[in-house]
């Protein structure tokens, strides 16, 4: 009786094999006959010719060409090569394998070869898709903020400050705008890439704070002050840790007709610099001037400049001859003194309005973007991403631009990989992609964010907004960060040091305040 | 006294439990099928389930929602009629059964009407057209409370041990009607199991559990916390069903636990009668069968009496306008015993579109100066829908910009909606980003019922990416405007309504709806001069002869402003309407310094004119302004 059992349970085992080893793939000998497709096989994500991090996720796609059996072989100079069989386009990567695979062959080559059945029985074979795996590894998370693409009711699934591992597929949330109340949460910003200290600004109904996270400990600090009553903006971290600069802006959405809907108006806008340990907030003429917008703000690595953009102010009816200029100013951190401001980049030669500049790790590269007009790229489609060499002063549109908009940046630690968002693949939703730039100065193809379904971006339908990396997970929890917006244990106010003061900000010409409706037609 | 008991000690209520139940749970599903018609809810409000892990993620992570999933899901079924009445049906049922066990269980013997209760409170509460999930979250706390009362432990102490872990559970699972759990439990301990410390226990852990949660993840809104998805509190105050039901489970748990003692007193009170009277019922099947069809019309009075046939008609109004179903909406519309700003804005589309605006627009409620064309009030925003209906009306006049924005907004304030999916894929393709109609019908696939729909449309797409044989996107691709117009105010609040149609009609001129809203917007604001400045436009369209509404403001404007109009627009007049509005003004006359007069001796014959309307400022239909009735 047992016996007969035994024969039945190795003759199951034999056809399961059996089948398995039928549905594995092309068999040997048909590998090698099977017909060569001389073009590369259409992928998605398109994760061909680009240069990938050692410690990436596994770079699922899925197979988009047609067939009914595929098999995928990825390999290296050394080690085993991973290969995946199977009627599911879907090419789901074993994380174990691959990331042996990858540790083993930085700097080399990583070849992914894939096979189709057709109807017909036939195998064919495309091109070899080679990629590269950088040495520099990226930095582990990437912290961004995941919202829908909406004008308001940001709350009901909730706007939130996301993390995500990149050596895995871990998700988590950092801070959702429920542990608030609603409303609105933006600007994470971190000290040199490290998650243990960080900015983040709130808008809500308990008050519009920077929350400053430091050694674990969250602050409430209420930056409106008597230079300007309005909370702040775009922020950046002064390389000391002592100093934050941000903007304070007076922004207005504003909706075209025709293109792309949403729009934004900066009425006024100036920086201040907030010195954490004397809680003194200071700025002076050079970057608040009551008739020009200053903003975007970012130090330089080093801490001896302050980059920023800075334009005429105009009436609202004028927003599309609105164009900043790059511009920096020296500062010395010892005596809180300025130097003078020099253009890096006029609009007036670019044609262009510049925004968001970002210096790279070594100080020898800005990163910054140009699109037709304003400071807000982000619903700009000619916003594209341009990179200074602080050397020469020479500037450049990178190749990893696409024609729909492409901006937030961020650099990795080591400077050896930019992150940015763009709406590239459907010019609606923004996502992020990742570009190894090499110690030449060049960004190479870059990558879209992999995901553990790769067609998780098929149905996503919310945006990543500003993609900052970071070195290790932010570990600061959202009950923290809620109690400090909501019912914080002390709010610092911060000390408006009006010694230099700008000048009062003369009344706002006419046409500048609130914009009368429209009388006339289009623009 | 002897009691009406039969031999197996049950109660004369208890004979025939099932005889009684089947009868008012059948008609129940008759009445949620046939006259609730759960088909309105989903077409109004469809709440979004997908198939999809991360959409199940999106509900794990704070209190009660996994039952706001658990609704999400059982509320699809909505979209078969028959198929809702049987979950709704259930679940009314599964409370009455949940209830008839706990109080047993309090009792030490079957509970007779009681049982009945939620159930009859439930459907009074559906009369008004309530979401699911604060019924499911209740009888969620009904089920965990029979599993509490029927737990065989007795030591204390394993006890509380029990009441902890189902509370940890039920509260995670349900929210706010944990506090329900609690209190029976609390009350079943103290009061029917003696168990005092136990008891207390009970109710101190109810009470502290939603306080101590909300301490820990610290989430601003501490009620919250406590009566999520129990909405005691409705817009108009506390909600007095929802405040019955909540109540009555604690009072018809203490009334049983004493009932003996209750039965004396009522007894003594009421002599022999209620006892023979209740011997009566419980003897023989003539008996048996008044004392169900008793029940059947104690359930049906209260629902009956509570049914809100305005409500109804609303709902039933918004959902053939999302059906396109425009001459059904009009009969709606004139049966709708209620006159807000959205029927009117309804009876103006669905009038467009069966080509009758101009000719019909005042058989109908109207009133003056309402903004009931584009519904851009901003205070209509409390209104969840009014999204959705302005994304469609911005639709069909072709400013997709517009209808994207409002369909955004509508998504991102009731999730994602079958409608909601669709129109965004369209609006993509219209602006050329059909990669981004693809996601959006990516979406589509993940939903229960609209697979097939989001495939057809992929395949179109695949087919051709622009959709340029599919009707639909012709018409509004020729509608779409060419003009940036920048605006300041959302949606469209730099601009006023005129200008709106205007700019619809300097892009494409032959854009008849933009022309009919225009035209409909001077006659409802009453501006004379906007109309007679736009009326040369009417021959750009083949109507024929001149539709009636715009002849009759062309005979008012030449009346007033004593001009002769000129032979070229005479022509299109059919003569009758000279005569008439000299009749009009014949009757109007003697009454001109007496509105109420004015109003009866006109309403009759010139109810549904326009020169009655520029004399009152509203329709016949619309019924005098001492009659109102209307809300907003």
């Amino acid at each position: 009786m047992r016996r007969r059992y035994l024969d039945v349970v190795l003759v199951a085992a034999a056809a399961g094999a059996g089948a398995l080893y039928c549905c594995a793939g092309p068999q040997p000998g048909e590998i090698e006959t099977c017909a060569t497709v001389d073009r590369l096989p259409r992928l998605f994500p398109d994760y061909a010719g680009t240069v990938i991090p050692p410690n990436i996720a596994p770079l699922n796609f899925t197979v988009q060409e047609p067939g009914t059996e595929y098999r995928v072989r990825i390999s290296s100079a050394r080690g085993d090569p991973i290969e995946i069989a199977g009627k599911d386009s879907r090419i789901l990567i074993p994380m174990r394998r691959w990331k042996a695979l990858l540790r083993s062959n930085a700097g080399q080559a990583l070849s992914v070869d894939v096979y189709a059945r057709g109807r017909d029985g036939s195998w064919r074979r495309f091109q070899t898709i080679t990629n590269t795996i950088a040495d520099a590894r990226i930095d582990a998370y990437l912290v961004y903020r995941l919202i829908r693409a909406t004008h308001k009711h940001t709350h009901r699934y909730g706007m939130g400050i996301y993390q995500r591992c990149l050596e895995n597929f871990d998700e988590k949330s950092i801070f959702q705008s429920r542990s608030f109340g609603g409303g609105c949460v933006n600007c994470h910003t971190f000290l040199r890439n490290a998650p243990e200290t960080m900015t983040l600004q709130v808008r809500c109904a308990y008050g519009a704070p920077m929350l400053i996270v430091r050694e674990g400990r969250v602050t409430h600090v209420d930056t409106r002050s008597e230079f300007r009553p309005k909370s702040g903006g775009y922020t950046s971290w002064h390389p000391n840790g002592r100093l934050v600069v941000f903007s304070i802006n007076d922004l207005s959405q504003l909706h075209h007709s025709v293109g792309e809907k949403r729009d934004v108006f900066d009425a006024e806008a100036d920086l201040a610099v907030y010195d954490l340990e004397s809680n003194t907030l200071r700025t002076v003429l050079a970057i608040a001037e009551p008739d020009r917008l200053e903003t975007w703000p970012s130090w330089s690595s080093d801490g001896r400049f302050l980059y920023f953009c800075s334009a005429p102010r105009l009436p609202v009816n004028r927003i599309k001859e609105i164009r900043f200029d790059l511009v920096r100013i020296p500062y010395n951190a010892a005596d809180g003194t300025w130097g003078e401001p020099e253009t890096l980049a006029a609009a007036g030669e670019t044609g262009l309005s510049a925004a968001a500049p970002r210096e790279s790790p070594d100080g020898r590269w800005l990163l910054f973007s140009l699109a037709e007009y304003g400071n807000f790229p982000i619903y700009q489609p000619s916003c594209d991403l341009y990179l200074m060499d602080l050397q020469t002063r020479k500037y450049r549109r990178l190749a990893i631009n696409s024609d729909r908009c492409d901006s937030w940046h961020s650099w990795s630690s080591d400077g050896r990989w930019i992150a940015f968002s763009s709406k590239r693949r459907d010019g609606l939703f923004t996502k992020v992609y990742f570009s190894y730039f090499d110690p030449d100065g060049k960004a190479h193809k870059p990558f879209l964010m992999p995901q553990q379904d790769p067609e998780f971006y098929d149905s996503c339908i919310r945006v990543y907004n500003v993609p900052e990396l970071v070195t290790g997970p932010v570990r600061v929890s959202g009950r923290d960060l809620g109690k400090a917006v909501c019912s914080p244990a002390e709010v610092v106010k911060v000390r408006y040091d009006s010694a230099l003061a700008p000048r009062v900000p003369e009344p706002v010409a006419p046409g500048l305040e609130k914009p009368a409706p429209w009388q006339t037609g289009g623009q | 006294m002897k009691r009406a008991t039969r031999q197996d000690g049950t109660s004369w209520l208890e004979v025939g439990f099932p005889l009684r139940a089947v009868p008012v749970f059948a008609l129940s599903y008759l009445y949620v099928w046939l006259v609730l018609d759960p088909r309105l809810l989903y077409r109004n409000r469809p709440a979004a389930f997908l198939l999809d892990r991360a959409f199940f993620e999106r509900f794990l992570g704070y209190v009660g929602g996994p039952v706001e999933y658990a609704a999400a899901f059982l509320t699809q079924f909505y979209y078969y009629p028959w198929a809702g009445a049987a979950v709704i049906v259930g679940l009314v049922l599964g409370s009455c059964l949940a209830t008839r066990s706990i109080l047993s269980r309090l009792g030490g013997r079957p509970s007779g009407l009681l049982p009945f209760v939620p159930p009859v409170l439930v459907l009074v509460l559906l009369n008004g057209y309530t979401p699911m999930i604060s019924v499911l979250a209740m009888f969620l706390a009904l089920l965990f409370t029979v599993c509490y009362v029927r737990c065989p432990l007795r030591r204390s102490a394993l006890r509380l041990g029990v009441f902890v872990v189902l509370s940890g559970l039920l509260y995670y699972l349900a929210a706010g009607p944990f506090l329900l759990f609690a209190a029976m439990c609390g009350i079943y301990e103290l009061l029917a199991a003696r168990r005092r410390f136990l008891g207390a226990a009970c109710f101190v852990l109810g009470a502290l559990w939603p306080y101590a949660v909300a301490r820990w993840l610290f989430e601003p809104e501490l009620l919250e916390f406590y009566l999520r998805w129990m909405p005691l509190k409705g817009a108009a105050g506390l909600h007095p069903v929802f405040l019955a039901l909540y109540v009555f489970f604690p009072a018809a748990a203490i009334g049983v636990i004493f009932q003996d003692a209750l039965a004396r007193a009522g007894r003594r009170i009421a002599g022999g009668r209620g006892l023979r009277l209740r011997e009566w019922f419980s003897r023989g099947r003539i008996g048996r069968a008044v004392a169900a069809l008793s029940l059947v019309v104690v359930v049906a009075v209260p629902v009956a009496l509570t049914f809100d046939g305005g409500q109804r008609a609303a709902l039933r109004l918004r959902y053939l306008m999302n059906g396109r179903r425009w001459e059904e909406a009009l009969a709606a519309a004139r049966r709708c015993p209620v006159d807000t700003i959205f029927s009117r804005h309804a009876v103006v589309r669905a009038l467009y579109h069966t080509g009758r605006l101009p000719d019909e627009m005042f058989s109908y409620r109207q009133r003056a100066g309402a903004p009931d064309l584009f519904l851009d009030a901003a205070e209509l925003e409390q209104f969840w829908w009014v999204y959705r209906m302005r994304s469609d009306i911005y639709f069909d006049l072709g400013r997709v910009n517009e209808s994207g924005q409002q369909a955004h907004e509508a998504l991102a304030h009731q999730g994602e909606g079958p409608a909601l999916l669709e129109r965004l894929a369209l609006i993509s393709v219209l602006k050329g980003r059909p990669q981004a109609a693809r996601t959006f019908l990516g979406v589509l696939e993940k939903t229960l019922w609209h697979r097939a729909s989001a495939r057809e449309w992929r395949r179109r797409l695949d087919a051709d990416a622009s959709l340029s044989q599919d009707p639909q996107v012709q018409r509004v691709r020729s509608r779409m405007l060419k003009t940036d117009y920048l605006a300041w105010r959302a949606p469209l609040g730099s601009y006023a309504a005129d200008q709106l149609l205007r700019q619809c009609l300097v892009a494409n001129k032959m854009n008849r709806m933009a022309f009919e809203y225009l035209m409909a917007h001077y006659l409802l604001v009453r501006s004379l001069d906007g109309f007679a400045a736009s009326l040369p436009h009417v021959k750009d369209f083949a109507y024929s002869g001149m539709p009636r509404h715009y002849a009759e403001a062309i005979v008012l404007y030449a009346h007033l402003s004593n001009k002769r109009l000129p032979d070229t627009l005479t022509r299109l007049i059919r003569p009758e309407t000279f005569p008439r509005f000299q009749e009009f003004m014949g009757v109007y006359g003697p009454h001109r310094h007496d509105s109420k007069a004015a109003w009866r001796a006109l309403v009759k014959d010139f109810g549904d004119t326009y020169w009655f309307f520029f004399t009152f400022g509203r329709t016949g239909a619309a019924g005098p302004p001492s009659e109102e009735g209307e809300t907003s």
